[in-house]
C-alpha cells in the first residue's frame, strides 16, 4: 500500500491566494498561475456522458441505453474526452430529439416516476417545477428568463399533449425542451473576469469541469451544494471536493476508460489465431484478455493507490481459465491474482492483451510492438516514415533466421532504416522478442534461440537490457515514460491536447513519480488541483 | 420536362411502396420542395483492398478489354466475361467505367489509412496508420450536400463494418480534418429518418407542434450563446451547425419504406458482426434509395468494410480468409506469412461479390419511379470506387470508379474510359456537376479539392456546360 504521505506531499504548499477562486499555487519560484491551454468554451457531451448525465439527472434505477443506439462519437483525438471536437448536425440532433422524447416520457411516464425524477417530492407549480428541473439540467441555477420561457413551456402542456394528465405533461415537456437545450448537451464556460491572466471558472462550471473529468457524468447532490455554498472557491473546499470524487467507486469506471483507450484494448476483440498454431485461442480469450489488463490497472491504481512503476513492472497479473493457458498455468478457474515465479513477466506490456494485438495473425510483431511503445507510451515523436514504405522481403527457404534477424538485415544498422528502426523503433520491439503472436513465452524460433537483448536511449542516456522484464524496469525508471503517462492523463482530463505551457506541469508531475513513486490516484489530485484545470485561457473573443 | 410534379402526385401509385401522405407538407417552406429545378442524387459506395487489374503484376481480371462504348451484349460475351464488371452487364448503357484514376497524395505509413481520406476529398491528409490520417479539405459528399440538401441536412454516411478496429470510417469530411462519424446500423438510420413515419395524421400534428415549441426555446438559447462575444469563431460555427440542425428536423416529412424492407432492416440487430455484413451493404442500400426517393436527402456515402477490410466474405457457400489477407495473398495483414492458396482468384471473386452488391443498389433505385426519366437511377450518379488498385502493392495510382446513372442527362453513359492516372478531383468535378453543383458564378464545379491539383472536369463525360 502506497503510504498515505505521498498524498500528503503533493498537495502541501497549495495554499495559494483564494481572491476569485483558487488561482495561482503561491510556491516560491512557481509562476504566478500554471497557465491553462486553449480549450472550447462549449464541450459537448459525449455518448458515455450523455448516457450516465441522463441516468443522473432523471435519477433512473439503471443506464437507459440510449445512447448506444446514437451515431458514434469520432473525434480523431486519442481519448474520447475532447467535446471540443464533437458537433451537433442533423444526424446527431435526431438521435438527441428522439431520446429527449423517449426519456422525457419514462420519467414522467407516472406520478410515481415524476415522484422519483424530483428526487422524491414533486414541488408545486410551474414555476417550482421548471427551477429544479433546470437547475440539474443545466448544471448551475436557470437566470429568471430561462426560467420564465420554461415555466411558459409548462403551460402550453396541456394544450401540446390532450390525452396526457396536466400533471404529467407539464414536466414532460418541460424535460424534452430541457434535454434538448445547448445548456445541457454542452458544458458552457462563459466567464469573462480575468484574474492573473486567466479567466477562473465559476463555481458551478469547476463543479461540472471536475464531475466530467473524474465521473464522466454531471456532479452529485454534494457538488452542487459545494458550488452553491461556495466551497468550491476555497482550496481546502476544493481538495476536499476533489479527493472525494477520486476515492469514489465511479472513479473505476475512468480509471478503466483512461487505459482501455491508452492501451487500445478494444483491438484485443479483433485479435483472430489459427487453432492449430493456437490452441490456446478462443473467441472467449479475446474479452479475459481484455479482462485481465483491466483488473490489473484496478488492482495497482485503485486498491493498491501504487504507481506507474508498478504499472509496468508488477510481477503479477490477474488470470481466468483462458489466459491461464497462454501463461502455461493450471489449476487456475476464475479471474484471480496470480504472482510469477521467474522474471519473464511484469507489467502491462508482458500481457498478452499488449502482445496479441501487436502481432501479426502467426508471428509477432516488433515493429509494430516497438512503434507503439515510442509513440504511446514514451511520447518519442517518431518521425514520419519514408513515402513508399518496402514490404520485408519473403523468408528465403534456404537460410533459416529469426524474425529479428530479417528485420534487422532490413531495417538495422546500415540500412535505410536505421535512423528510426535501429534506434528507437527495433530495440523495443525486439525486447519482446520471448512472446510470440498470442503472448506465449518461448526460448526459441524457428529453432534459433531467441535473442531480446539489446540497448535504448532512455533520457539521453544508453541503457541496455535483456528482455521484456528488464526493458520494463528500465523504462520504468526513465523520466520519459512518467511524463508520457501525465500528459496523457491531462488530455484525458481536460478534454484537449496538452499545451506547452503545461509542461512544467507535468514534468513537475512525472518527477514525483519517478523519484518518490507517487501513486497514479496521488498525481491525478494534483491533476485536478491545477490552475490549468481550475481555469481558462482568455483567448476566444473578448475576455 | 422542366416543370416539377407535385410530390404527392409523384408518390400515387408507386407499386409495393407504402405510402402515407405528409401531413408535415403544409408546415414547411416552398423553397423545400425545389420547384423548379430538377432533384438529383449521388452515392458512393466504397469497397477496399484493391482490385485484380492489370497491375502490380496481376492479370487484367477487372475491366473489358477495350475502351469506348460498352454494351450489354459486348460485356458479358468472350473475354468480358470473365472480367468482374461483367457483373454490371445488364446496365451497361447506364455506366461510365473509369480505370487509372490517381490519388495524388503520398502515402507514407500505411497505404489503406492514407488513400482512404483523400478518396472523395482529393485532398492531402495528416498521415500516419490506423485511424490518424485526416483529410485536410471537406469530401464530395459534403459539398453536394451544401448545394442540393436543405440547409443543415448533413449528407448519409453508413459503414457495413465494425466501430472499433484499425481503420474505421474515412470517406466523408465535413471540413478539414472532421471526420464524419459513420452509421453501422440500418435501422438506427432508418429510424433517424423517418422521424414520425407512420403515425396517425392527427398524432403527427400534435407531435409537430410540440417539437416546433421545444424546437423555438432551443433555436432562441442556441442564438443567444452566438452571440456571446467570448466564444471563439469555431465555437461559434459548431452552434451555427447545431442551429441547421435544429431547423432540418423542422423540414422532415413522412414517406414510408415497403414494409417488407422494413421488417429486413429491423431485423438485424448486431449490424457490426462479420456474418451480416453483405446483408447490412443491402439495407444501407434500401435505406439510402428509400432515402433519395423521399427526398430526405441527396447524397450518401457507403463504407463496406474497415479500411483494410476484414470481412470473411462467404461466397458460393464457401467462407473466405479475411479479404484483407487475401488481397496480401497470405495470412496475414502484414508483409510476411503463409500464402494463400489461388490468391488472385479468391480476390477476384471477391470483386465480383462486390459489383454483386453494387448492382443490388442499381436494381433498388431502379425500382423507384421517377418524374422525368425511366426511374430514380437515372435521376442518380450511383457510384462505385475502390480506394486502391491492386492487391500487392496497394497502389493508389490506378483506383477503379464506375458511375451508374446518367444523373438526370447530365452524364453520358455506357463508355469505357482511360482516365491514365490523371486525378481523382476531375472525376470528383465531373460527378458534383452532373447532380448540380456550381460554384458561386453558375459555371460548373471545376476546382475541388486541393488547390495544387489541374482543375477540370471530364468534358467528355458531361453533357452539361
Amino acid at each position: 500500500m502506497r503510504p498515505l504521505l505521498f498524498c500528503v506531499l503533493a498537495l502541501a504548499g497549495c495554499e495559494g491566494s483564494l481572491t476569485g477562486g483558487v488561482i495561482g499555487t503561491g510556491r516560491p519560484g512557481d509562476p504566478a498561475v500554471e497557465s491553462p491551454g486553449p480549450s472550447s468554451r462549449l464541450p459537448r457531451l459525449n455518448n458515455v456522458e450523455y448516457e450516465n448525465t441522463v441516468t443522473d439527472l432523471l435519477r433512473l434505477p439503471a443506464r437507459p441505453n440510449v445512447a448506444s443506439t446514437f451515431v458514434a462519437d469520432s473525434t480523431g483525438a486519442r481519448f474520447d474526452t475532447n467535446g471540443a471536437l464533437l458537433n451537433v448536425d442533423s444526424t446527431v440532433w435526431a438521435d438527441y430529439q428522439r431520446a429527449a422524447e423517449q426519456l422525457a416520457l419514462a420519467a414522467t411516464a407516472d406520478m410515481a416516476a415524476l415522484s422519483r425524477t424530483f428526487g422524491g417530492s414533486v414541488p408545486a407549480g410551474a414555476t417550482g417545477q421548471v427551477t429544479a428541473l433546470a437547475r440539474r439540467a443545466f448544471r448551475r441555477p436557470p437566470t429568471d428568463a430561462e426560467v420564465m420561457v420554461l415555466a411558459a413551456l409548462h403551460g402550453q402542456a396541456t394544450t401540446l399533449t390532450p390525452n396526457v394528465s396536466p400533471a404529467l405533461a407539464g414536466p414532460r415537456l418541460v424535460l424534452e425542451a430541457l434535454l434538448q437545450s445547448p445548456h445541457f448537451l454542452y458544458r458552457p464556460e462563459l466567464g469573462t473576469e480575468v484574474k492573473l491572466g486567466v479567466v477562473p471558472l465559476d463555481p458551478y462550471e469547476v463543479a461540472s469541469r471536475l464531475s466530467y473529468a473524474v465521473w464522466r457524468t454531471m456532479p452529485d447532490d454534494a457538488l452542487f451544494a459545494a458550488a452553491a455554498s461556495g466551497e468550491l472557491g476555497t482550496r481546502e473546499g476544493y481538495l476536499a471536493q476533489a479527493r472525494r470524487l477520486l476515492s469514489d467507486p465511479r472513479a473505476s469506471d475512468t480509471v478503466t476508460s483512461f487505459h482501455d483507450q491508452l492501451l487500445q484494448v478494444q483491438k484485443v476483440f479483433d485479435v483472430t489465431r489459427n487453432s492449430t498454431l493456437f490452441p490456446e485461442f478462443s473467441t472467449a480469450l479475446r474479452g479475459s484478455m481484455a479482462e485481465e489488463q483491466r483488473a490489473f490497472v484496478r488492482h495497482v491504481v485503485l486498491d493498491q493507490r501504487e504507481g506507474v512503476k508498478s504499472l509496468l513492472t508488477a510481477p503479477y497479473s490477474f488470470l481466468d481459465a483462458n489466459t491461464a493457458r497462454v501463461y502455461g498455468l493450471t489449476g487456475v478457474a476464475t479471474l484471480s491474482k496470480v504472482s510469477f515465479t521467474d522474471a519473464r513477466r511484469g507489467g502491462l506490456l508482458t500481457q498478452p492483451a499488449f502482445l496479441a494485438v501487436n502481432a501479426t495473425s502467426t508471428t509477432s510483431d516488433p515493429i509494430h510492438r516497438g512503434t507503439f511503445v515510442n509513440h504511446s507510451l514514451l511520447c518519442s515523436g517518431l518521425p514520419p516514415p519514408p513515402n513508399v514504405v518496402p514490404m520485408l522481403p519473403p523468408e528465403d527457404p534456404m537460410v533459416v533466421r529469426t524474425l529479428r534477424q530479417r528485420i534487422d538485415a532490413f531495417t538495422g544498422r546500415g540500412t535505410c532504416g536505421e535512423g528510426c528502426h535501429s534506434i528507437f523503433i527495433n530495440p523495443v520491439g525486439f525486447a519482446y522478442e520471448h512472446f510470440d503472436a498470442l503472448g506465449r513465452w518461448r526460448d526459441t524460433e524457428r529453432s534459433l534461440p531467441v535473442d531480446a537483448t539489446g540497448e535504448f536511449m532512455f533520457d539521453e542516456k544508453l541503457e541496455r537490457f535483456a528482455g521484456a522484464s528488464e526493458f520494463g524496469a528500465k523504462m520504468a525508471e526513465s523520466n520519459a515514460a512518467h511524463a508520457c503517462y501525465f500528459q496523457h492523463w491531462l488530455e484525458y482530463l481536460y478534454g484537449r491536447r496538452m499545451a506547452e505551457s503545461e509542461r512544467p506541469l507535468v514534468e513537475r508531475l512525472a518527477r514525483q513519480s519517478r523519484e518518490n513513486d507517487a501513486a497514479v490516484l496521488t498525481l491525478l489530485e494534483e491533476l485536478v488541483a491545477s490552475d490549468a484545470f481550475r481555469a481558462r485561457r482568455a483567448e476566444g473573443g473578448t475576455p | 420536362m422542366t416543370t416539377r410534379l407535385s410530390r404527392r402526385l409523384l408518390l400515387k401509385g408507386v407499386g409495393g411502396v407504402t405510402l402515407s401522405f405528409p401531413a408535415l407538407e403544409s408546415l414547411l417552406p416552398r423553397a423545400a420542395w425545389g420547384q423548379a429545378a430538377r432533384k438529383r442524387f449521388a452515392i458512393f459506395v466504397r469497397a477496399g483492398n484493391g482490385i485484380v487489374q492489370n497491375s502490380g503484376g496481376d492479370p487484367e481480371r477487372f475491366w473489358p478489354e477495350m475502351t469506348g462504348p460498352v454494351t450489354t451484349a459486348a460485356m458479358s460475351s468472350g473475354a468480358n466475361a470473365t472480367r468482374a464488371t461483367t457483373e454490371l452487364s445488364s446496365y451497361a448503357s447506364q455506366l461510365v467505367l473509369i480505370k487509372n484514376v490517381r490519388l495524388q497524395f503520398p502515402r507514407n505509413a500505411c497505404g489503406h489509412a492514407e488513400a482512404l481520406p483523400q478518396l472523395l476529398t482529393a485532398a492531402n491528409h495528416t498521415g500516419g496508420t490506423s485511424n490518424s490520417p485526416r483529410a485536410r479539405g471537406p469530401s464530395i459528399d459534403w459539398r453536394i450536400a451544401q448545394s442540393n440538401n436543405a440547409a443543415g441536412t448533413a449528407p448519409l454516411t453508413f459503414m457495413a463494418g465494425p466501430r472499433q478496429t484499425y481503420i474505421a470510417e474515412g470517406l466523408s469530411w465535413s471540413a478539414s480534418e472532421m471526420r464524419t462519424p459513420a452509421e453501422r446500423s440500418p435501422l438506427n438510420a432508418f429510424m433517424r429518418l423517418t422521424g414520425l413515419a407512420s403515425a396517425p395524421p392527427e398524432v403527427q400534428r400534435l407531435v409537430v407542434e410540440r417539437r416546433k415549441s421545444v424546437n423555438d426555446f432551443v433555436r432562441e438559447q442556441l442564438r443567444e450563446l452566438s452571440g456571446k462575444a467570448q466564444l471563439s469563431a469555431d465555437d461559434k460555427r459548431r452552434l451555427a451547425l447545431h442551429l441547421d440542425a435544429v431547423r432540418d428536423t423542422e423540414l422532415r416529412m413522412t414517406c414510408d419504406l415497403d414494409p417488407m424492407q422494413v421488417t429486413q432492416v429491423r431485423a438485424i440487430t448486431s449490424p457490426e458482426g462479420n456474418d451480416v455484413r453483405p446483408e447490412v451493404v443491402r439495407r444501407f442500400m434500401d435505406v439510402a434509395a428509400w432515402a433519395f426517393h423521399c427526398q430526405l436527402n441527396s447524397v450518401a456515402t457507403l463504407q463496406v468494410g474497415e479500411g483494410n477490410d476484414q470481412t470473411q466474405y462467404e461466397i458460393g457457400g464457401t467462407r473466405y480468409p479475411r479479404f484483407h489477407w487475401i488481397s496480401h495473398r497470405i495470412n496475414s495483414d502484414g508483409s510476411s506469412g503463409e500464402p494463400i492458396p489461388n490468391a488472385v482468384e479468391l480476390h477476384h471473386q471477391v470483386d465480383r461479390f462486390q459489383l454483386r452488391l453494387f448492382k443490388y443498389l442499381l436494381d433498388r433505385l431502379a425500382s423507384y419511379p421517377s418524374a422525368y426519366g425511366p426511374n430514380l437511377l437515372d435521376d442518380c450518379a450511383a457510384v462505385w470506387v475502390n480506394d486502391l488498385g491492386n492487391g500487392p502493392p496497394h497502389s493508389a495510382d490506378n483506383t477503379p470508379w464506375i458511375i451508374a446513372g446518367s444523373a438526370g442527362g447530365a452524364l453520358r453513359t455506357g463508355v469505357h474510359l482511360d482516365h491514365q492516372r490523371r486525378t481523382n478531383n476531375l472525376v470528383l468535378n465531373t460527378i458534383a456537376s452532373a447532380v448540380g453543383v456550381r460554384k458561386a458564378d453558375g459555371s460548373l464545379l471545376n476546382d475541388f479539392g486541393d488547390p495544387s491539383l489541374p482543375q477540370g472536369v471530364l468534358s467528355n463525360v458531361l453533357t452539361v456546360t
